[in-house]
């Protein structure tokens, strides 16, 4: 017995010291590709070629990277390696932070417009009121000069019937792509996309004047109520099963809900809460059939779509609305090129879907970019390596491939592309972070309780984001009196109070709160200085820098300037605002509270407890710190105004805290907006076009009905918030506006939201990341329009040898702080 | 007993059909979050509908069990992997899981069930008690600390270990190279501990007992050596309850670790399960109900019988 105990004792011993001897190579390999050079299958890059390569990590891998349908950070980031935009922005002098556009699939882009307005009445695009195809000569039909040479990754040339057939499928209705809206919707929404896309619709719900909808009952019209927003009904189901519709008809008498104790129909909810829709808090629906229904469209996209062949290698863009040139390019700095061998043989019907599982393996992906997907272990690792078809390389005597930049960085021309293969493994934080100090990553974002110890590291990149973190509220009444009865708040209805609201943001000090999360900077406005408006002709566009932007914050928080003041310039006063001013707003609060026990609301006295609802993800030690901060903060604002001590509570692991907050689960919510970098003037369709988003603030108006006058060019013309929002987009009244009147009406908008304090600006964010002494970026300085150069302008210190030769010197252990 | 084991077939499927039931209607009335951009919402409720996402609930369920029962189809993947039938998703993470847990048990065993007769044999001595209280910290401490006391010492330190599980590409296209095989020996170690101290204690329970027995002491009066009386007639009769434990750990196998799992990048089912739900993959997570609950109805099967097989003093079904 014991012979055979000791005899497999002694073969697993062996096992495991065979196994460990079996490929020492790899022993300090995060996951055995760290200097693979030309190993990977696949590979075209012989023995003698050095290789560079960038190892990088993320928490999920990229599962739908087609141009038509991803969804996902992960998909964006494959799209960028394997696809090549029509144009793109690079450096120009990183010094000075100039950047330029570059031509990649295009090789030009020219407004054509005047001499071809028959593409505007033959494609039904919106002109402006008042305005006719005769008359318009700009804006609408582009000219795009394709590149001819570029080719797919098996060496079929892309033309402009590539881009044709591209879009066809892009907009086709049996397909529902995700990405379409960029093609039928916004600015640069394609003339007829919406037309051809939603050929299938039978009808669409649209939304009613409260005042219509009276007269349109007694006509024997139905109305509809969209019950999933207005009573969070959807999955509710009725006695049979079946499950609640989106639109409910007020007639109808059906009980939904049989389960849930709040079952409703949609009789009842007309009867019972006619109430949210007077005030126009919510809308009324009324059902339109579609008028270009079109089972035939595939026949009818040449008559229908503004996208069409000239020649081999140019085609015209015809924009449903005007846009302006510059917003164009940025526009096309994504593309919509598909492979159609491989997107038809991809193709299936389920249900009445179609799909396709074109760009999901390495298998179905067809590059056109700089690199090409070699292997994909899906939620593991995927690797990609130079496409040697694409465009821009020229194969060196030692089988390697060089690209040069066609453009000039700092005066001269550049290698592009350096990076030979690029390798991405599903990994976490904590274990990124070992490979990171051990060599084995090219980059790691750390965490903020990292960045403590990195915040001097001369290898910390710092990339300032448009996001602006705030509170929003729902300062609805009832809805806040009912949170005060069943969703455990205390005297939330302080909130319904504009002056408590005002006392709230003066009383933060912003400069204090940011410390408590890394990367976070103090935010006072909606928009921070990542917004231009003028990208094209003039870098220094920033809309926050403009006069007009500066005076509305300076406006929200009572800054003036020039004799009598402490400041001598618009600017000097701008720069001095921080948010903060206690005096001011203990002031506000007496006066709030005062208000709120005249009316009956608020004894004096009593404390206030909210709940916010702050992250999808459980809180962490920064969540906690900031509202630890931010109840000190209202604290010290509340002493003797008569309020009672407040209390917020942040709640963690809320699947979608905007409805929430607007369906009156939470009074306060707390959450980013960003985006729309290169064109400010559309940024508040956000906060006040409910017919384009869900609207944090909609419990507390309706945009749609509430008006406002602002001063355009010395005259008061009034619209309501949501004309405003699109006055200086696609039909929109301002929208071929000079740059001084579009600057003058957004911050005037800007300033009048603000003054509202539905929602209270606390910060901007920063990405913050590492980078090893294998790789820099071109540049430090980031730029919104070049970050740091991009994978495109890296360079390597090290080739892969050399670098592995590097942390063997080490020992292993690179130290970065 | 055939009577007996047909009666725990038909209750066990009984039971699957209800949990699934349960399962399918569970996942699908939790509401999902749309974009904020009402175009983009637009686009994925048209997918909904096209899906039938929006059909009753029962006319839903009646589908699915149609497609599985005349088509053996378990739905497709739309999210976890585009457009992948459900089954092939399960099946391409069972590999990695399973040879894991499986070396995992592999080295367990025989150390655990090794340790723990050595402790038995030494009761109360000082080698028993430092045994006892190594088992008692190891089974208190979590997966996830051995799991990154691993990683931390193993790799970060030492240098011996990869930090990860190496993916097919780099370990030479197969789950069964040496160069795979090595970069699993970390978390082979982290899920180890537990099994190992586990078994052991277990063990230690049974033999001590068996030991005490009077016919022990009727082995040795007859003239049979200690160790002769412990392997022959102690260690078999402790086994009785043991080798059910066993069982069940190698059908557990099946089930993995999420928490090794995501620690060590292993791209295995028991992530699949928690992606599922998150990422609202319908079929996946079915999928994953439907396996899993059978698999554990099935082990709770096979560990009631396998008492019978191993003692034959046990009768399945009899009264």
């Amino acid at each position: 017995m014991k012979k055979k105990v000791l005899s497999i004792f002694l073969a697993s011993a062996m096992a495991l010291s065979m196994a460990a001897c079996g490929n020492n190579a790899a022993g300090g390999s995060a996951s055995g590709s760290g200097a693979a050079g030309a190993t990977g299958e696949g590979s075209d890059i012989v023995a003698e070629a050095p290789s560079y390569t960038y190892h990088t990590y993320s928490s999920a891998l990229a599962n739908n990277w087609n141009e038509h349908s991803w969804e996902t950070n992960a998909d964006d980031t494959i799209r960028s390696y394997i696809t090549s935009p029509l144009v793109t922005m690079s450096i120009e002098d990183s010094e000075n932070g100039v950047y330029q556009w570059i031509y990649e699939m295009a090789t030009s882009v020219e407004d054509v417009t005047a001499s071809h307005q028959d593409d505007l009445t033959k494609y039904k695009v919106t002109l402006q009121s008042g305005k006719t195809a005769a008359d318009t000569k700009s804006g609408f039909v582009f000219e795009i000069k394709l590149r001819e040479g570029a080719k797919w990754q098996d060496g079929t040339p892309i033309n402009a019937d590539s881009y044709i057939y591209s879009m066809k499928q892009l907009l086709n209705p049996q397909m529902q792509n995700y990405r379409a809206n960029l093609y039928y919707a916004g600015e640069s929404a394609v003339a007829g996309g919406f037309t051809y896309y939603n050929s299938l619709n039978t009808g669409y719900y649209v939304p009613v004047a409260y005042s219509e909808v009276e007269s349109l009952l007694s006509a024997g019209k139905d109305i509809y109520i969209d019950v999933w927003s207005f009573y969070g009904a959807e999955g509710y189901t009725d006695a049979a099963g079946n499950v609640c519709p989106q639109y409910v008809s007020v007639k109808d008498d059906t009980v939904w809900g049989e389960a849930q104790d709040d079952a409703f129909s949609g009789a009842d909810l007309y009867a019972t809460y006619d109430m949210y829709f007077v005030d126009g808090s919510y809308s009324y629906y009324q059902y339109q059939d579609n008028e270009n229904y079109n089972e035939n469209f595939e026949a009818t996209y040449d008559d229908i779509v503004g996208c069409y062949k000239v020649d081999d290698y140019t085609i015209r863009y015809v924009t449903q609305t005007y846009i302006d040139f510059n917003y164009f390019l940025t526009s096309l700095t994504s593309n919509w090129l598909v492979y159609e061998k491989l997107y038809e043989a991809g193709k299936d019907t389920t249900g009445s879907l179609v799909t396709t599982d074109y760009c999901t393996s390495v298998d179905t992906t067809m590059s056109y970019g700089p690199y090409k997907i070699v292997s994909l272990q899906t939620d593991k690792q995927m690797v990609l390596e130079k496409n040697e078809n694409y465009w821009g390389y020229e194969k060196q005597a030692d089988g390697s491939l060089l690209s040069m930049t066609e453009f000039k960085v700092d005066g001269e021309s550049v290698q592009q592309w350096q990076t030979s293969r690029i390798v991405i493994d599903v990994m976490d934080d904590a274990a990124a972070k070992q490979a990171f100090l051990k060599g084995e990553l090219s980059d790691w974002t750390p965490t903020p309780d990292d960045l403590v110890a990195y915040a001097t590291s001369e290898r910390l990149y710092k990339a300032d984001e448009t996001y602006t973190m705030s509170f929003f509220f729902n300062t609805n009444l009832d809805n806040l009196k009912e949170m005060d009865k069943s969703k455990g708040n205390t005297n939330s209805v302080v909130l319904s109070n504009e002056n408590f609201r005002k006392a709230f943001s003066l009383a933060i000090n912003r400069d204090e709160w940011v410390g408590a999360t890394a990367g976070y900077k103090p935010a006072y406005a909606v928009m921070n200085n990542l917004y231009f408006y003028d990208a094209y002709n003039d870098p220094t566009s920033s809309y926050r820098g403009s006069d007009a932007a500066m005076q509305a914050i300076c406006n929200v928080y009572g800054v003036s300037y020039g004799s009598g003041t402490p400041y001598a310039t618009l600017k000097e006063a701008y720069e001095s605002i921080n948010g903060y001013n206690l005096t001011e707003a203990q002031a506000l609060m007496k006066q709030a509270c005062d208000e709120l026990v005249a009316a009956g609301l608020y004894k004096a006295g009593e404390p206030i407890y909210i709940r916010i609802g702050y992250k999808a993800g459980a809180l962490d030690s920064s969540n906690m710190n900031q509202v630890e901060l931010m109840n000190r903060y209202l604290n010290a604002a509340v002493e003797g105004s008569g309020f009672g001590t407040v209390t917020l509570e942040a709640i963690g692991n809320i699947t979608n805290r905007y409805a929430d907050t607007v369906n009156g689960e939470y009074a306060i919510g707390y959450g980013a907006w960003g985006g729309a970098a290169f064109y400010p003037f559309r940024n508040f369709q956000v906060y006040c076009d409910p017919s384009q988003y869900d609207l944090n603030e909609a419990g507390c108006w309706d945009p749609s009905t509430e008006t406002l006058t602002l001063k355009v060019n010395g005259e008061d013309v009034t619209m309501t918030w949501q004309e405003w929002s699109g006055a200086l987009i696609g039909s929109g009244r301002y929208t071929e506006a000079d740059f001084a009147t579009k600057l003058d009406i957004t911050a005037q908008m800007e300033e009048a939201w603000l003054k509202k304090y539905y929602r209270i600006p606390l910060a901007s964010t920063t990405a913050c990341f590492m980078m090893s002494y294998q790789v820099n970026y071109y540049t430090e300085e980031y730029n919104i329009m070049y970050d740091f150069g991009g994978l495109r302008l890296m360079q390597y210190n090290y080739t892969d040898a050399e670098w592995e030769e590097y942390v063997k010197s080490q020992n292993g252990n690179i130290s970065y702080e | 007993m055939v009577k007996y084991v047909i009666k725990r077939i038909a209750l066990m499927f009984a039971t699957l059909f209800v949990i699934t039931t349960i399962c399918f209607m569970l996942i699908r009335m939790l509401p999902r979050e749309l974009p904020v951009d009402k175009v983009q919402a637009a686009a994925i409720q048209a997918r909904w509908e096209a899906l039938g996402y929006n059909e009753p609930l029962l006319t839903q369920y009646g589908i699915y069990l149609k497609n599985i029962f005349s088509d053996w189809d378990f739905g497709t993947s739309w999210y976890i992997s585009f457009r992948t039938p459900a089954w092939d998703v399960l099946i391409e993470r069972l590999p990695p899981t399973v040879i894991v847990n499986l070396y995992s048990l592999l080295l367990s065993i025989p150390l655990g069930i090794g340790l723990g007769i050595f402790a038995a044999v030494k009761k109360n001595k000082w080698q028993d008690s430092l045994i006892s209280t190594l088992v008692m910290v190891f089974i208190s401490v979590p997966v996830y600390v051995y799991g990154f006391l691993v990683q931390f010492f193993f790799y970060f330190k030492l240098g011996w270990l990869p930090l990860q599980v190496y993916s097919l590409a780099d370990a030479g296209g197969s789950w069964f190279t040496w160069k795979m095989f090595y970069s699993m020996i970390a978390p082979i170690i982290a899920l180890s501990f537990g099994e190992i101290a586990s078994l052991c204690r277990f063990t230690r329970a049974e033999l001590t007992e068996t030991l005490t027995s009077d016919y022990m002491l009727l082995a040795r009066t007859k003239g049979l050596t200690r160790a002769q009386a412990t392997t022959r007639h102690a260690l078999k009769n402790a086994m009785v309850p043991i080798l059910p434990m066993i069982i069940s750990s190698f059908v557990g196998i099946l089930g993995g670790s999420f928490v090794i799992e995501k620690i060590f990048s292993i791209p295995g089912v028991g992530q699949l399960y928690l992606k599922s739900i998150s990422l609202f993959d319908y079929d996946v997570f079915m999928m994953d109900t439907i396996f899993y609950t059978f698999i554990g109805l099935l082990a709770g099967i096979v560990v009631d019988l396998s008492y019978g097989a191993i003692d034959p003093r046990i009768r399945m079904g009899e009264k």
